[in-house]
Formats: structure tokens, sequence, C-alpha cells
């Protein structure tokens, strides 16, 4: 199987897997990571302008002005967030083992202290396009991501039998 | 009874730098890019943002130390970055001249990245000649 057959297996598959938490956990952080790099890269190119003078520098800035742009900003402090707490998680488990015992616990308490500070800064960055309540409504929905994926997972209908060849476990 | 199952791994190899780094550079991360993101978007403001935001951060009296900053975010968040996505390509590539060729290919463009970035860092003044100019 090629390298995107197996991506797209993986994820196929991580939708309708029954890993719950962990599992959820393990996907969000990996397309966080990735989706920050991306724009990490496109970031680094941007500022890198500012050598070109001011006129091509600002002209590039279109990219993060207006409306849709910030959205996105949004999902990116969406990434940011998690990655951070959930790399947080993982180094904790990692330096005290015994705590592997509670990962699902210290999981929620991860998403509790995720919503705390998501919600309100997401509201705050789309306040000047949305208003509060549009900019809440929108940072909700980006949120909702958290308690629907999880929940899916306890309540889809037949774990999966993973083909750990097929999604690349082979060695 | 999980104790056993975990066993140290052996120290000094390039895969156990590599999984340090990640958690000592995650750990610096967690703190330099959460306050970065809440510099710019909570204290500054995107849509305020233009050449002559770079000019009073990277000049005057807090000039160095905005630069010093920048070059530990740089640096860290993308050889971070990097090596996460070479790690993440080893779980769907096996092949192992795959594995080179995509390796290779990252490392050239953190190598090229990091160098542009580094380059404007140290070297930007407000007045430098510009291609345009």
């Amino acid at each position: 199987m090629s390298a995107l057959g197996r991506f797209s297996a993986v994820i196929a598959e991580s939708v309708v897997y029954r890993g719950r938490e962990g599992q959820w956990a393990y996907l969000v952080h990996r397309v966080a990571g990735l989706g920050v790099l991306l724009f990490l890269g496109l970031h680094i190119f941007d500022i890198y302008l500012v050598g070109f003078g001011p006129e091509v520098f600002n002209a590039t800035l279109f990219l993060y002005k207006g409306p849709a742009a910030r959205v996105l900003e949004v999902l990116l402090a969406f990434g940011l967030l998690f990655h951070a707490l959930n790399g947080l998680r993982i180094i904790i488990q990692d330096f005290v083992p015994r705590l592997m015992r509670y990962h699902r616990r210290l999981f929620w308490v991860q998403a509790v202290i995720f919503s705390i500070l998501f919600i309100p800064a997401g509201t705050f960055m789309l306040k000047e396009f949305f208003g509060i309540a549009g900019g809440l409504l929108i940072t909700l929905a980006l949120w909702a991501l958290v308690p629907l994926a999880v929940i899916g997972q306890y309540v889809a209908p037949t774990p999966l039998t993973l083909n750990v060849a097929e999604v690349g476990g082979e060695r | 009874m999980m104790r056993t199952a975990r066993q140290r791994p052996p120290t000094g190899s390039f895969q156990v730098m590599s999984w340090l780094f990640m958690r000592v550079t995650g750990l610096l991360l967690l703190v330099i890019a959460v306050f970065h993101m809440f510099w710019m978007h909570f204290i500054i403001g995107v849509e305020k943002i233009d050449f002559n935001t770079i000019v009073s951060r990277w000049t005057g009296p807090h000039g160095a130390f905005w630069r010093l900053f920048d070059v530990m975010l740089l640096t860290f968040a993308f050889t971070h970055g990097i090596n996460g996505a070479t790690n993440v390509a080893d779980d769907y590539i096996t092949s192992r001249g795959w594995r080179v060729v995509t390796r290779t290919a990252l490392w050239i463009l953190w190598f090229a990245l990091v160098m542009m970035g580094l380059w404007i860092i140290y070297t930007f003044r407000p007045d430098m000649p510009t291609p345009f100019k």
C-alpha cells in the first residue's frame, strides 16, 4: 500500500476506531502539529520579506487580514493550544510513568484547561469582525470538536478490527 | 503491573536525544510560542501589524531582546516541527529509500527556512537596501 493510501487508511480508521480519549488526543496532536508547522513555514517566509522593504511586506500581509483569516487564526490558536497542553500531558506521563494509569482522567483535566483558555481567547479574537455573540458561536463550533469526537468514540456502533499490516504497522 | 513493560531506553543514541529534544523544546515552546501568539493577537492586534511593527520590535532599546526572542522561537519551533514531521513520515513510509528521500527533503527545507529567518533577524535595518530600490 502506498504511503498516501496508508495515511488515509489511518485517518479513516481513526474516526471509527474506539481508542477513545487517547486515540483522539493522538490524532489531533498529530494533525495540529502538522498544521502549525505548515503555518510556521509560511510565517518564516513572510517575515523574511521585510528585507524586501515596506511595500512588499505590507502587501503580503493581506494573508492575515480580514474575517476569513481571523477564523483560520482561531483554528491556529486551537491547534497550538491543544498541541501544547497535550504535549505537556505526554511529558508528565513520560517522566512520571505511574500517572499513565490515570491518562484518561488527565486528558479530561487537560480538556477543561483547554476550554477555559480557548473559549474566551477565540471569542476575543473574533469579536472585532463578528461581535461577542458571533465570535462565541464560531469558537464553540470549533471547540465542539473536543467533546463531540470523544463522545462519538463511545457511541460508535462496532469497533473495527484494525488491520495492522494495512496501516503500516509491519516492519 | 505495567512497570516492567516500560524499560529505560539506552542513553546516548540519536533516537533518545531526539526524544529528549522534543520534550525540552516542547516545554520551552509551551511558554514562548503561546506567549508570542498571545502578544501578537491580544496585545498588538493582527489588523494593526505592518512594516512599522517590525521596525519598533527589532530596533530601539528592546530590539536586542526581541531579536533574541525571535531567534529562539524560530529555531526551537521549526526544528521541533520538522523533527516531528520526520517522526510522522516514518509512521507511513516504510521503505528505506523513501524514508531517506523524505528526511533529506524535510531537513533541506529546515536549513533553507532557518537560514532565511536568521538572516533577516540578524541583518534587519529599517533602511536596509532592498532588491526593488
